[in-house]
């Protein structure tokens, strides 16, 4: 529920609901005009009644990507900060190399442990398609 | 050819960089056209006709190559704002893509670049 009203709720998301509020009735009401205006004989207004439509379909696009976006693990921070974990070893990398077995430990919990390790490294869900981090390290 | 269609950051800043300077070459003939039309120099209808759909259309395509340039990137809002507008303005096009490239994309590669290198080179998976 945090993840959710961080997401959608933080100052920058609601800016950009309050941006996409406006611009999109804009292009609308501008897309709405050049159609008339078009059909009153205007033969340039054709090519701007489809402008105008695409201009706020685009926007929706950005407005839903930019919400998911996450600056943690990529751009030129997210290096710089997954480059100190990677180096410092006091937090776990993913793809990274998983602690050792111990003798005494049951295989299950051990399976089990890994996955939420694994979990834990891939942050909150998300709906756009993720990235693939970028310090990796080779087997 | 092969830059147009390659993936990654690389890709991304190509594409940026060729529809930056065609908007932004196309932009000045639509400024210009538009001021001798409003100054009575004489009609020029076609002209802005031409370039304003060129532009327009074009526009799109720079609004799509700079907006995941900048997804790509993580840059923050403001610096999207200011290259979306910056299409629109005849000069600022050029002025903006330079300042977006120099300040943020290089060092957000040569950072990339360095991550790899202490990957492959100087910190070894000691536990295996």
């Amino acid at each position: 529920m945090l993840i959710v009203r961080e997401r959608w709720l933080s100052r920058r998301a609601v800016s950009l609901h309050l941006a996409i509020l406006v611009f999109v009735p804009g292009c609308a009401v501008a897309a709405w005009w050049q159609i008339n205006r078009a059909a009153d004989g205007n033969q340039l207004s054709y090519l701007y009644s489809v402008l105008w439509p695409a201009f706020g379909l685009l926007s929706l696009y950005f407005w839903w990507m930019l919400v998911h976006t996450d600056y943690d693990n990529a751009g030129l921070k997210g290096v710089q900060r997954q480059q100190a974990m990677a180096t410092s070893d006091d937090f776990p990398v993913p793809g990274g190399p998983q602690p050792p077995v111990t003798v005494d430990e049951d295989p299950e919990l051990a399976a089990y442990n890994a996955r939420l390790a694994d979990l834990a490294t891939q942050g909150p869900k998300t709906w756009r398609a993720r990235e693939s981090v970028v310090v990796r390290r080779e087997q | 050819m092969k830059r147009l269609t390659q993936r990654g950051l690389e890709g991304a800043l190509f594409r940026y960089q060729l529809m930056a300077n065609i908007v932004g070459v196309l932009i000045i003939p639509l400024f210009l056209f538009t001021g001798l039309h409003i100054a009575k120099v004489g009609s020029f209808k076609l002209e802005l006709a031409i370039f304003g759909v060129g532009h327009g259309y074009l526009y799109i395509v720079y609004l799509i190559a700079a907006g995941f340039l900048a997804l790509k990137a993580r840059l923050h809002i403001p610096w999207i704002l200011l290259m979306f507008v910056a299409g629109l303005v005849p000069g600022l096009t050029f002025l903006v893509e330079w300042i977006i490239v120099t300040r943020k994309i290089q060092p957000l590669i040569a950072a990339q670049n360095a991550a790899a290198a202490t990957e492959t080179s100087g910190v070894s998976p000691a536990a295996q």
